[in-house]
Formats: structure tokens, C-alpha cells, sequence
């Protein structure tokens, strides 16, 4: 199961708003994948480690080419400025993103 | 109380590679904004990252350098967080299995800095902010960094800046990185704690982020020493937290709310196969590693006679120290390494020259004007006009010095002048013996004006007073 | 129902123009696409225009790429250069990419001809297409079912006869449930034999490109055309060409039959099952009785791993570069948690949220680093088995096409992944076949497993099944293209 507090901070975390969610039925839907997944915990685990096989894979030579125009880069951008993405904060005082 | 600083650093370093260190887009520093960019250093989706080569060498460089053990299987990982220079919401880094475990550096004080780790990992983008807009630029994204981070081994303020500056030196000479902290190419987190002196114990530690100056670095560990002893004395406890500086304010503040507290969530990244350097690459990369600066430092002054001071600043830039190997090629390293120190550096004067040194004079016409001063064909105060004027004309010395402004002031012939000129001077000797030590600078000054200006004035100084007191003694 | 031989020989003997071709194949999709809602976005234009290149290589009598001329679907999560692709997601109704996947300048360089980008559910999460977005595929056989998913549109699509082949994604089986739902092949490859490369990641650890097809010899076909490694996927390793392999000889190869997928079967689908076994065993190969104890923590495992990966994978949607914007916002953080929250589905949300919890301090030993662990375990009973046998035989899914709205629980739909997310888990291949119908005249799929990059061996099988059934079990519905 999960909690409410426990919810919100995952939530926060996957920046993901709960503003308008049935807060009720969230709960029991991911507690009820959490409880699913907690079927991992009975597996026996013994004498397993996660040491690969690796192989060698050709890494990539040190050579520039051409970055694509700033233009495209743009195109998907739903605000632009000078060459730049933009990004709004309406709020007042503190950014408030965190950082 | 006496409280005792105990600090932790975590240096990242952009590596100088021509690529990104996941896609093929330029690392040149500046550009207008998104013009070195392509789908996978702006996240665009189902793009994917692929492995720079020149950066699992070029870190294994550093780690070698640095005395690390570089491993023959790292793995990259995702650590996570939202911020609009991310393009991905997560930075590929290493965490568990990063590609250099352990190294350090040796202060002058004899301590030695232990470093735990150095891992690679992507740069973020850059931001701007406009009143209450944020301008996103990732020219940045993608940029190859180092991250090197040390045990909690400094003391004081003065150690870790020793430990920079030393960091800064060895990470040049190898050519990983130019470490440029006015370009962001290098930058500091501080962890710093207090404790008593004596205590055996770590205090509490804050982390301040982003410090992108000397200055900086200094100042902040300042004000946290007073911040956090202030706490400590009044009973309190210092809040586990990241900080920033101000570099306006000389101020440190938290950086995040409780609500947005950090959770990395990082797990392997499987976009990217385990980094795998073979004990053969490694090898070779040890064996072709340049002369570490300190073993540089003491060949100079040991094998080549190089005065200590001069050798300090000779090794301190890679650029340079070239430069006075090629210039001392079959002559005397001690008078190319002093003539480079008095004349040169003098005229050289910033760090960002200094780590570039091409001055217009090459080290070849450097090596030229040292054979003519060893040979006697120039002195060695017109050397220094001789150089101005090749730094200025960008000509060899021997393109526009006449044969008779190279004549040969050998011994007998400079005690022929000055001879000439004691007896050509009876005033002044005169003077000269009343006790007028000026007296005796109108004499050389008349050998200078017959050499014009080639002959050594110290030495005609010796001879003209030779001359004298020979003579003064025979009259006697 | 028209094959990749069938369009190549229309083309060759000059019966048909490809223009001709291109055109039948983009009205019968617009026309059919009302119903089934097969392909989000119809690409006439793009379809148009190739045929016209593959036309002028004709009139100058150059040969043709094995594929030129065939009209197929692409699903809607594999990046097109100027056109639309939405991983059926509100969050991308309007990304236009501006680079194209591997696969598909695989496709161009071919000369297929891109009929449209085939439906989804949203991030490809989910079992039945009701996550996308534009609304669920429907199902050719029977247009009160689902088409399955994620890659149901796609399924949809080529069942339909709007596309000879389609291209699909599959993760935890959406290509080979769909194929299965919708009656015909679908092929898992070996994970790193395609690449990723513009593939809008889900999972990227378990994601891997594949072909829908009717037929396994264009199962072979599309896969020999897409497989190959890609210097800008560090996870591809390419593929030998398969389709000269194929004898559709099963003589003295040993089938597996892990009882633990048949366990709780309803009775037409294992029947259908035994039927596919017993053709086999007839047909020269050996069935051995194994065991696969590991596949109880498969799901949960899969699960975990996935969505630790989605959640990671999806954090860089915040509306910034390039998708959905919130509209009214305070604070930034305000701003990207509206965004996805609006751009984001009920099951997108909830599966970024357990990959979050997963992930996140406290919880890590305990799910991902433990499923990771049961990843190995996984790992090492298939590489077992399949020392044993040459590949295992198992149903596709547990049930056949479910109906529209069949409201079942998140964890409910999870568990009908049960035959499939092992598959995936383990990077080997599988394809699924027709290989009957349940009680009510659905398709029933049957999966053949193999060894890494033993694609060969699997559709070798297939094909001998096929041939031996003389391919009675892909009875398309009477829709599409008739040539």
C-alpha cells in the first residue's frame, strides 16, 4: 500500500499535479500495483549477481559534424526568443522551480 | 571554542574533446544559443546517446595523472531532476561504478589530498534569466565534464586553493582540459563541516554549489566557517543542506525547499553499454602521459640548472614550458629560463596569455638571441631592446643586427675602452677616489656612448674600477 | 489478403502501377480507418511520392530493394522527419519530428510506401490500444473487440488489408498479443537486432522493433530489411539476413513445452495449442516436457523494470522543447507538472508514478535492484532451456481479443501479459502465429521462442506450421485492398 503523504511526494517527485485527481482512487490503483510488485520480495535470490558479459562496443570517434540549424532545433518549441526556448514563470516572488 | 574546518570537493572539469560526450555537435565554448545542437543533446525523443571514445581517454588521462586506479568496467547512470537545462530530466553520469577510483595531490605543507573518485558525465544547458522569463540555451548540454571528488582531507581555505591551483596545472599539462573558471570550464562544489579542534568526529556538512572563481571558493568556506560556527556556539545544529553562494553578497543561502528536496533515483542507464578500457589501453595511455608538472619542476632546477623561482612559472603552463624546452636546445637552459621569467613574462602578463604563449618571437629566434648573448655578440642589457624589437618587427635578431652591432666585446677589448676612457676622465676619477661613487657612472656612461649601449654596463663598471684602484695604487 | 511476393510480382509484370498501387492502399485505409481507427495520422502525400520513385526505378529497369513498392504502417512512436508522430499521447498530438528513425530510412532506402502511422496506446503502455489518445483501434476480426496493444493500430492495419506489413514496438508483447488478437504474425526480435534509433522510448532496456506481417515469409522479409547495427545505438548488434534460411524443415528439432504457460488456459486456447504442438511433433520435431519456474516473477519484474525506465524515459516531456503546454500556470514547476498532468493519460500517469516510487531513496534495494536481480534469474533459466531445446512453444496470451470497455483493473490488464514480458525480460526472440480460434471465432496466437539471434530457427518453424496448415489460420476479414 501507499500513503496519501507518500503519494504526493512521489507525485512531487515525477512532477506530476494531483490538482482535480480522485486522490481516493490513485491511491488504491497504484497501491494495488505496488502490492503486485511487491510479489518480487518472496523471490529467491540466492548465488544471482548482476555481473555482465560485456562486449566490446566501437565507441564513437572524436569527430565533429555540422549541428543541425537553430531553426529546427526550434520548430517543436511552443515559445521562442532570440534564438533561445523560453521558459515562463508567472508566479510571484520566489522561481519556485527548486533551484 | 576553536573550531576546525573540514572540507570536501567535488570539482567538475569540462574536457576539452572536439565532440560532445553523446553526440557529434561542437564543445566550442559560446555560439549563439541552440546552434551546436542535434536530437540528442536537446532530449528530443527516441533520440540516443553514443559514447565519445576521446572521454573515456581523456578522463582515464586525468585519472592516471592524478595517481587513480582506472577501471576496467565503469558504468553510466542516470541521476534524476527537473530543471528546464536538463533536457532529459536526468544527467547521465556514473555513480556506483565510476571509471577512477582513488588518486590525490600533495600540498606544499606536506598533506596529502586523497581523492575518492573522478567519473564522467554530461554538462547541462545554460540559462538566462529575463525578469520572469528563463532562456534556455543547450549549446552547453553535452559537454564532457570530469567530476573529482575528494575526501574530506582540507583544513583551511588556503589548502583547497592549493589543491585547485595544482588540480588546474596537472589537468593542463596533460591536455584534458584549459580548467578556465571564467568559462565555466572548471567549477567547485565545497562540502564543509565544523568540528572541534581535536574532535575525531565529522560535524554536520552543507554543501555549497557552483563556485565558479577562486574567489568565490574562498568566500564561501569563509562564510560558512562563521555561519556554521555562529550555530554551533549558540547550541544549535547545522541543517544538512545544499547552499548557494552569491558572489555579490559573499553569501550563502539554501537551495531547495523541503518539498523539492533531491532524489536522484539513479539507476544504470540503459541506453549505453558498459565503459570497458582494457589493461592494454590503459597501459598505453600511461606510458604516453607528458611530464607531470612537479617532476618537471624538479628536472628543471636539478638536470638544467634552472633557478627554482623561474622554474615555478616555466612549469606552470604547458604551452610555455615547451616553449623553453625547444628555446634551450644546445644552449644554457638557466639563461633561456631567466631572460623568459624578466623579459618575457613581463610582457605577458594575464593567465589566459599565459596558458596560450605564442608570443611573436618563436622559441627558435628566442634560441638565437641566447647564442648571441653566450657568445658575447650582445650584451645582455641590449638583449632586452634586441628582443623588443623582434617581438615587434617579428624578425630573428640576426635579420637586422649589423655586423658592427654585433662585434665581439671580449675582455681585452672592453678593458681597452675603459681604460681609454679612465684616462679621458681625470675629473671624474678624481671625484671617484674623493669618495663620489656617482662619479664613476660618467665613466661607464662614456664606454656605453663609444659601444653604443652594447657593452655589459656591470661588467664595465668592474673594469673601470679595476682600472682605478690599479692605478690609484701605482700613484700611491 | 496480399503478400510482399504478391505486390512484387503486380509491380514486376507491370499489372499495376506502384502510383496505381499507392493509391488503393491510401483510399482503403481512409475509407476503413473511420471504423477501426487503425492509423492516427493517414500519410497519402509521403505515400504517393515514393511510389513515384519506385515507378521511375521501373521504367529504368534498375532492380528493385526486396521491399520497393509495398505499402506498410508505421507506428506512431517511431520518429518521421516533417511528419506528425504522437506515441498516441495527447503530449505529442502536434510534435512534428524533424529527424527520421533507423527503421524507417531503412524502409525509405527501400522504397516501401508509408500508407500511415499506425495507432497506439499512449507510450505504448498498455494491453488492449484503449490508451491512445485518438481512441482505440478496433479489431478487423470482430469490430466489437480490441485490437490489442500497444501496437493494435498497426495490427489493425495490416489484418484490416489497408497495409501489406506493418512495422510495430514491443516491450512486454505489443506486437505479438495485437498480432495474436488480430490473427497474424508478429515478430519480437532478438532485443539489439533493429535499432532504437528514433524509437520514442518506453522501456528502453526492453523496447525492440518489429514486423506484423500475414505471412512468415514477409515476417523473414521485413526483418532482413530493418536488422542491422546502428552506429547511433550503442544497444544494436544487427542481424544475419534470415529469410535464406528458411526451409520450413522442423526435422529432429526439439520443441520445449514449459508447463507453467499452460497452466490455467481456457480450454480453446490450449486445445488450439495442442493442435500447434501435436502439427509440429507430425512434422519431424520432438516436443520435450520443461520447466520454467522463474515465470511466476516474471510480471511483477517486468513491471518494475518498465516502469522505472518510463518514468525516467518520460520526465523530459515538460512542455518546453517540443509537446503539449499547460495553458494557465504560477510557477515553472507549476507549469511542467500542469503540462504533464493535461499531456499524460490515467495510465501513462500511474506507471510513471510506480517507476518513480521504485526508483526513489528507500525502495530501490527493494524493487528495482531485486528485479534486476530476477532479470539475471530469468535470464539464465532461458539460456538454460534453450541449451536444452531448440525453442519453446507457448501461447501468445492467455485470452483472445477482449471487448471494448472490458473494465478490468490495472493489475488485471497486466496479467494477461503473463506469456509475453518474460520474453522481452530475457532479450530473446519470439513470434506469434495463428494457430486457431476460440470458442466465440477468434484468432488464437502461438509463440515460438528462441535463442538470442535465433530468429531463424523460430520462423523456420513457423513457416513449416504454416505451410503444413496451409496458412488456414490467417483468415482475414473481407476489407481493404483486393488486388
Amino acid at each position: 500500500m501507499i500513503s496519501y503523504d507518500e503519494l504526493k511526494k512521489i507525485a512531487a517527485l515525477g512532477k506530476l499535479s494531483l490538482d482535480g485527481v480522485d486522490l481516493d482512487a490513485l491511491v488504491r490503483d497504484v497501491g494495488g500495483i505496488i502490492e503486485f510488485a511487491d510479489a518480487v520480495a518472496g523471490a529467491d535470490l540466492t548465488g544471482l549477481d548482476l555481473t555482465e558479459r560485456d562486449e566490446l562496443y566501437p565507441l564513437r570517434e572524436d569527430v565533429v559534424v555540422p549541428s543541425l540549424a537553430n531553426a529546427v532545433i526550434l520548430s517543436n518549441a511552443g515559445a521562442s526568443r532570440d534564438g533561445f526556448f523560453v521558459a515562463k514563470d508567472r508566479s510571484d516572488g520566489s522561481r519556485g522551480d527548486g533551484k | 571554542m576553536t573550531w576546525e574546518m573540514v572540507i570536501g570537493l567535488e570539482t567538475h572539469v569540462e574536457l576539452s574533446t572536439k565532440t560532445k560526450i553523446f553526440c557529434s555537435c561542437t564543445t566550442e565554448f559560446g555560439g549563439e544559443p541552440n546552434t551546436h545542437c542535434c536530437p540528442v543533446c536537446t532530449g528530443m525523443p527516441g533520440s540516443l546517446p553514443v559514447l565519445n571514445r576521446a572521454v573515456t581517454e581523456y578522463a582515464a588521462r586525468a585519472g592516471l595523472a592524478l595517481g587513480g586506479a582506472i577501471q576496467n568496467r565503469s558504468i553510466m547512470s542516470r541521476k534524476h531532476y527537473v530543471y528546464p537545462d536538463l533536457p532529459k530530466a536526468y544527467q547521465v553520469s556514473q555513480y556506483d561504478l565510476p571509471l577512477c577510483v582513488g588518486g590525490g595531490i600533495t600540498l606544499s605543507n606536506g598533506r596529502r589530498i586523497d581523492l575518492t573518485r573522478i567519473h564522467i558525465e554530461e554538462d547541462a544547458g545554460k540559462l538566462v534569466h529575463v525578469g520572469r522569463e528563463v532562456l534556455i540555451d543547450y549549446n552547453r548540454g553535452g559537454v564532457p565534464l570530469i567530476e573529482i571528488v575528494t575526501e574530506p582531507d582540507f583544513r583551511s581555505a588556503d589548502e583547497v586553493t592549493e589543491y585547485m591551483e595544482r588540480l588546474q596545472t596537472a589537468l593542463r599539462a596533460i591536455g584534458v582540459s584549459d580548467c578556465r573558471m571564467q568559462e565555466g570550464s572548471m567549477r567547485c562544489d565545497v562540502n564543509i563541516s565544523l568540528r572541534q579542534v581535536g574532535a575525531e568526529k565529522y560535524g554536520i556538512r552543507a554543501e555549497v554549489k557552483n563556485l565558479n572563481s577562486f574567489t568565490s571558493v574562498a568566500a564561501a568556506i569563509a562564510y560558512e566557517f562563521e555561519r556554521q560556527a555562529e550555530i554551533l556556539e549558540a547550541g544549535g545544529t547545522v541543517v544538512q543542506e545544499t547552499r548557494s553562494f552569491d558572489a555579490d553578497t559573499g553569501i550563502t543561502a539554501p537551495l531547495r525547499d523541503k518539498e523539492n528536496a533531491d532524489d536522484y533515483r539513479y539507476f544504470p542507464e540503459p541506453d549505453i553499454v558498459p565503459v570497458l578500457l582494457t589493461d592494454e589501453l590503459i597501459d598505453a595511455l600511461r606510458v604516453a602521459l607528458p611530464e607531470m608538472p612537479d617532476a618537471k619542476l624538479a628536472r628543471y632546477v636539478a638536470e638544467l640548472g634552472v633557478a627554482e623561482a623561474d622554474a615555478k612559472l616555466l612549469t606552470k603552463y604547458s604551452a610555455v614550458s615547451r616553449y623553453f624546452e625547444a628555446a634551450s636546445e644546445g644552449v644554457s637552459p638557466r639563461t633561456v629560463a631567466s631572460f623568459m621569467v624578466s623579459t618575457m613574462f613581463a610582457q605577458v602578463t594575464t593567465e589566459a596569455e599565459r596558458e596560450k604563449w605564442n608570443p611573436s618571437v618563436t622559441a627558435a629566434m628566442l634560441r638565437e638571441l641566447i647564442e648571441l648573448i653566450e657568445s658575447g655578440k650582445v650584451s645582455r642589457n641590449v638583449a632586452k631592446r634586441v628582443y623588443s624589437q623582434m617581438a615587434e618587427e617579428g624578425r630573428a635578431a640576426t635579420a637586422f643586427l649589423s655586423a658592427e652591432d654585433m662585434e665581439q666585446f671580449d675582455d681585452a677589448k672592453l678593458t681597452e675602452l675603459c681604460r681609454a676612457a679612465v684616462e679621458g676622465n681625470p675629473k671624474s676619477v678624481a671625484d671617484y677616489l674623493k669618495g663620489k661613487d656617482k662619479a664613476l657612472k660618467a665613466i661607464v656612461g662614456a664606454v656605453m656612448r663609444e659601444t653604443k649601449g652594447r657593452a655589459d654596463a656591470l661588467e664595465t663598471e668592474r673594469i673601470i674600477k679595476d682600472i682605478i684602484s690599479e692605478s690609484s695604487v701605482e700613484s700611491v | 489478403m496480399t503478400t510482399i511476393a504478391g505486390i512484387r510480382k503486380l509491380l514486376t509484370t507491370k499489372q499495376a502501377s506502384c502510383v496505381e498501387l499507392a493509391r488503393q492502399y491510401s483510399d482503403a485505409a481512409a475509407r476503413e480507418n473511420a471504423l477501426l481507427k487503425a492509423y492516427i495520422t493517414l500519410t497519402p502525400d509521403e505515400a504517393l511520392y515514393a511510389a513515384a520513385e519506385v515507378d521511375a526505378k521501373i521504367a529504368r529497369g534498375e532492380t528493385l530493394p526486396p521491399l520497393a513498392g509495398v505499402p506498410f504502417v508505421l507506428k506512431d512512436n517511431i520518429s518521421t522527419a516533417g511528419l506528425r508522430t504522437t506515441c498516441g499521447s495527447k503530449m505529442l498530438e502536434s510534435y512534428v519530428p524533424f529527424y527520421d528513425a533507423a527503421v524507417w530510412e531503412s524502409l525509405k532506402a527501400q522504397g516501401c510506401v508509408i500508407v500511415g502511422k499506425g495507432n497506439m496506446d499512449e507510450f505504448a503502455m498498455g494491453s488492449t490500444n484503449e490508451t491512445s489518445y485518438f481512441g482505440g483501434a478496433r479489431n478487423p476480426q470482430n469490430t466489437e473487440r480490441v485490437a490489442g496493444g500497444s501496437s493494435g493500430g498497426v495490427a489493425a492495419a495490416v489484418a484490416s488489408g489497408t497495409a501489406v506489413f506493418g512495422i510495430g514496438s514491443d516491450t512486454g508483447g505489443s506486437i505479438r498479443q495485437p498480432a495474436s488478437f488480430c490473427g497474424i504474425v508478429g515478430l519480437k526480435p532478438t532485443y539489439g537486432a533493429v535499432s532504437r534509433h528514433g524509437l520514442i522510448a518506453y522501456a528502453s532496456s526492453l523496447d525492440q522493433i518489429g514486423p506484423l506481417t500475414t505471412s512468415v515469409e514477409d515476417a523473414a522479409a521485413v526483418f532482413d530489411a530493418i536488422s542491422a547495427r546502428d552506429a547511433r545505438d550503442m544497444t544494436s548488434h544487427g542481424s544475419e539476413p534470415v529469410s535464406p534460411k528458411l526451409t520450413g524443415d522442423v526435422r529432429g528439432l526439439k520443441v520445449g513445452i514449459a508447463r507453467e504457460f499452460y497452466e490455467s488456459l481456457p480450454d480453446d486456447i490450449a486445445s488450439a495449442l495442442d493442435f500447434t504442438a501435436k502439427t509440429l511433433e507430425k512434422l519431424g520435431a520432438t516436443l520435450v516436457p520443461v520447466e520454467f519456474p522463474m515465470l511466476k516473477h516474471a510480471l511483477p519484474t517486468y513491471y518494475i523494470l518498465a516502469c522505472a525506465e518510463a518514468s525516467s524515459n518520460l520526465g523530459r516531456y515538460d512542455g518546453l522543447r517540443y509537446g503539449h503546454r499547460a495553458e494557465s500556470f504560477g510557477s515553472l514547476d507549476e507549469f511542467i507538472k500542469k503540462t504533464r498532468s493535461e499531456g499524460f493519460g490515467a495510465e501513462v500517469q500511474r506507471r510513471i508514478l510506480l517507476g518513480t516510487y521504485v526508483l526513489s531513496a528507500g525502495y530501490y534495494d527493494a524493487y528495482y535492484n531485486k528485479a534486476q536481480l530476477l532479470r539475471r534469474a530469468i535470464v539464465n533459466d532461458f539460456t538454460r532451456l534453450l541449451g536444452e531445446v531448440d525453442f519453446l512453444l507457448t501461447p501468445t496470451a492467455p485470452i483472445t481479443a477482449l471487448k471494448f470497455g472490458a473494465n478490468l483493473t490495472p493489475v488485471e490488464t497486466y496479467q494477461t501479459d503473463i506469456c509475453t514480458v518474460p520474453i522481452n525480460i530475457a532479450g530473446v526472440p519470439a513470434v506469434s502465429i495463428p494457430c486457431g480460434f476460440d470458442r466465440d471465432g477468434l484468432p488464437v496466437g502461438a509463440q515460438l521462442i528462441g535463442a538470442k539471434f535465433g530468429e531463424a530457427t523460430i520462423l523456420n518453424a513457423a513457416l513449416a506450421f504454416e505451410r503444413e496448415t496451409a496458412g488456414s489460420f490467417i483468415r482475414l476479414p473481407d476489407m481493404g485492398v483486393k488486388l
